[in-house]
């Protein structure tokens, strides 16, 4: 129920624990915030890999997209800290686990970790928001970054409407500001 | 009397006829009025988008962002029986939101347009049924026959496409509809196919969408994604493209967007004047000789309670306590079938998921039906296919509630986007008028203006749930005959929030109505409510067509009293 997500992501917005690891004690490990979009890029590789037809997350420019999601999109900023948060968080699991980044990781050791996580009421919330916006990705207009050369139109086969934004004036992060001018 | 152009008014600084929203309640009376030579000003709370801002972009659109408010800003409150207790949420716990297309046109320019009528039994529920425990049902103050020249008005102004149903339930039309019907979905062949196999009444759903150009709207062009999304070609019948359009043009109607009206002022009889903020927040008036309210259902009585005053201190129209009371939806739940595709005839395997034609099919055979011996008032049931999309893309992330993903997931996409097709049927049924479903003001919460915000509490009867239960029977009977591999019913306690009606009702009695039979407050010489607010019961269908064609029933009668004055 969205309001069990709405509240929870309000608490786990405040933690300054990791939910994601087993044990109490705080993680003081360096986070590189350089390495943030290698760490998502590679749990989006994970999640959305290039199987079955999948042209997978790296072909479509996934990691691009969730930035603009990021960077633009009129979602609450507690959604926002959340996905960053969790970027943070499945690091750290790396680094006590295995003593390197996340996306240093092989596959077999990173899908461990999704597959602990997921187990955690946090780290399930975390992967439900992050497939929210990886799967939009897959058959957004490729204006927004994802869906780069249409792959992802073409894997499912997919006939997108008309007209779809071709330029980046007809943005949703444009459109939001009716409302904001008032 | 002498008529004057906007311009005129300007100079004046009074017009004929203030609206106060501008959606399918306030623009047929802003086109006829200002078509008649009266000057019109329609005040708008959002932007004036118009065609070339609508774009098929399901990022933009997917999730609400778009065109409503932020919640944060401008939100609801609302009340949900839990455990016997009335457990109070806002719009930004459940992030459910009242908002439904805050624009010029309002909603209607994101409706699908199924355009059923209701039928002369809906004039008289009370009369033709049995009564229902818990429900507070009254005929309505005019029959079907007194509406129905309206509702072919709205054929014309609006614009729809289709051909009348003949089944056993269906209404008496004075005049077919003025468009065909748009190019349907293959798939409907085969579902009219298996319809007569198992002798149950399928009917050709009538759209608010032109099939044909007329000298100021383009066809159709069949760009896909259409319920929930704005029209980029003007075919839809919104409010906006349909009528707002041509009232401008008439140079007697003025629309003034980005306008939140915040009260009416009053003296012990009439209304004087109306204020808004504007642009930038600046407080701003407008004097008329006739308001218009059509904010939609929970925001009119809103408008109506924030505007108390020492002549009603309980809020306009609400002598009796009656504004807000037995606010109704439209709903019942929805089912979806779920095919595999190989299973179909082998003719329509490769056109499962065309993207553009409609599916248009709606049954009513349910309309009225017998429960042990008693003959109970039913419902429709709206059947289509939607193009895929990232709903669907995103339910295939959960396998038994569990959340998948990389390989399996990859797999679950293919399987249901290459695989298999899936019917949907949408269930309209009265929700029935009750003593524990209306609208009040929250006394703790304001808007972004300061204003208290609406307060809706939610219950439906167990009558209803009921019914939704019966009919979902009929249903997957229904679904059986199409070999599903999968059949699945959504029913929820949420209402849906774009199909609302009620709050103030018309009817002869003050002591029981707020608005006389011409859709004016009992009490006030010139405030009239033309949304959904109206309708003392909703009929099982989407009240849009509804809307209109009382809308330009009340046009009608402003008009001649304007011509009398």
């Amino acid at each position: 129920m969205k309001l069990r997500k709405r509240n929870f992501l309000k608490g786990l917005a405040l933690l300054t624990l990791n939910p994601f690891l087993d044990t109490l004690g705080a993680v003081s490990e360096f986070y590189p915030k350089k390495e943030r979009w290698l760490i998502l890029s590679s749990v989006n590789q994970v999640l959305l890999p290039e199987t079955n037809g999948c042209p997978g997350a790296a072909k479509l420019n996934s990691t691009e997209f969730i930035f603009n999601i990021l960077s633009y999109h009129p979602i609450e900023q507690e959604e926002k800290d959340f996905i960053l948060n969790g970027i943070k968080w499945i690091n750290q699991l790396s680094k006590v686990w295995y003593k390197k980044s996340f996306y240093q990781c092989n596959l077999i050791q990173q899908n461990k970790m999704i597959s602990h996580i997921v187990l955690k009421e946090s780290g399930k919330q975390w992967l439900e928001i992050m497939l929210y916006y990886l799967l939009q990705s897959v058959i957004c207009a490729p204006i927004y970054g994802g869906n780069k050369d249409e792959l992802g139109w073409k894997w499912l086969d997919y006939h997108p409407g008309f007209p779809i934004p071709m330029a980046k004036k007809d943005l949703y992060y444009n459109a939001t500001s009716y409302y904001t001018r008032a | 009397m002498q008529q004057v152009t906007i311009q005129e008014h300007k100079k004046n600084s009074t017009v004929d006829v203030c609206i106060i929203g501008s959606g399918a309640g306030g623009a047929p009376i802003a086109y006829k009025l200002a078509q008649a030579g009266f000057s019109v000003v329609v005040l708008e709370k959002g932007p004036w988008v118009t065609e070339k801002d609508f774009f098929k972009e399901e990022v933009g659109v997917f999730g609400g962002h778009k065109y409503v408010p932020d919640i944060k800003d401008e939100y609801h409150t609302f009340e949900l029986r839990q455990k016997g207790h009335w457990k109070k949420y806002s719009s930004g716990d459940l992030n459910l939101t009242f908002w439904n297309g805050n624009v010029v046109g309002g909603s209607s320019n994101f409706m699908s347009g199924y355009f059923h009528r209701l039928k002369p039994k809906d004039f008289a529920l009370n009369t033709h049924y049995p009564q229902i425990m818990g429900a507070n049902i009254v005929d309505w103050p005019i029959t079907y026959q007194e509406l129905e020249p309206f509702y072919t008005e709205v054929d014309q102004e609006v614009g729809v496409s289709g051909v009348i149903p003949t089944h056993r339930f269906a209404e008496f039309h004075s005049q077919p509809f003025p468009f065909p019907p748009t190019i349907e979905h293959p798939l409907t062949h085969w579902f009219d196919t298996t319809f007569n196999s198992i002798n149950v009444d399928l009917a050709k759903t009538p759209r608010a969408i032109l099939s044909k150009a007329t000298p100021n709207r383009k066809a159709c062009e069949y760009s896909g994604f259409c319920g929930g999304y704005g029209c980029h070609t003007g075919a839809k019948g919104s409010a906006r493209a349909a009528l707002l359009d041509k009232a401008v043009v008439t140079g007697h109607c003025q629309i003034i967007p980005n306008s939140q009206v915040f009260n009416i002022e009053t003296n012990d009889k009439s209304a004087v004047k109306i204020h808004y903020f504007s642009n930038f927040n600046r407080k701003k008036t407008i004097e008329a000789r006739i308001y218009v309210v059509a904010c939609q259902a929970i925001e009119s009585v809103r408008l109506l309670l924030n505007s108390k005053n020492r002549f009603f201190p309980k809020g306009l129209g609400n002598d009796y306590d009656q504004v807000g009371k037995n606010i109704i939806f439209s709903a019942g739940g929805s089912a979806k079938c779920t095919v595999l595709k190989k299973d179909l005839p082998l003719l329509y395997q490769s056109k499962a998921h065309v993207t553009g034609p409609f599916f248009n099919r709606n049954t009513q055979e349910y309309y009225e039906i017998k429960d042990d011996v008693l003959l109970i008032k039913g419902g429709t049931i709206d059947f289509f296919i939607y193009e895929n999309n990232v709903g669907q893309l995103i339910n295939q992330t959960k396998v038994d509630k569990e959340l998948v993903w990389g390989n399996e997931l990859t797999h679950n996409i293919n399987d249901f986007f290459k695989e298999k097709v899936t019917i949907t049927a949408e269930l309209f049924l009265d929700w029935s008028p009750n003593d524990d479903c209306f609208v009040s003001l929250d006394k703790n919460k304001r808007d972004r203006w300061g204003m208290p915000v609406a307060n809706v509490r939610i219950n439906s009867v167990d009558h209803d749930e009921y019914l939704a239960q019966l009919i979902n029977k009929k249903i997957q009977s229904i679904f059986n005959a199409f070999k599903p591999v999968k059949i699945e019913f959504s029913h929820s306690v949420l209402p849906p929030t774009n199909l609302q009606q009620g709050g103030c009702r018309f009817g002869l009695d003050p002591k029981t109505s707020v608005l006389d039979k011409n859709c004016k407050i009992h009490s006030l010489n010139n405030v009239y409510v033309t949304d959904g607010s109206f309708m003392p019961t909703g009929g099982s269908v989407p009240p849009t067509y509804t809307i209109y064609a009382n809308s330009f029933r009340v046009a009608k009668h402003l008009i001649s009293l304007l011509l009398v004055k």
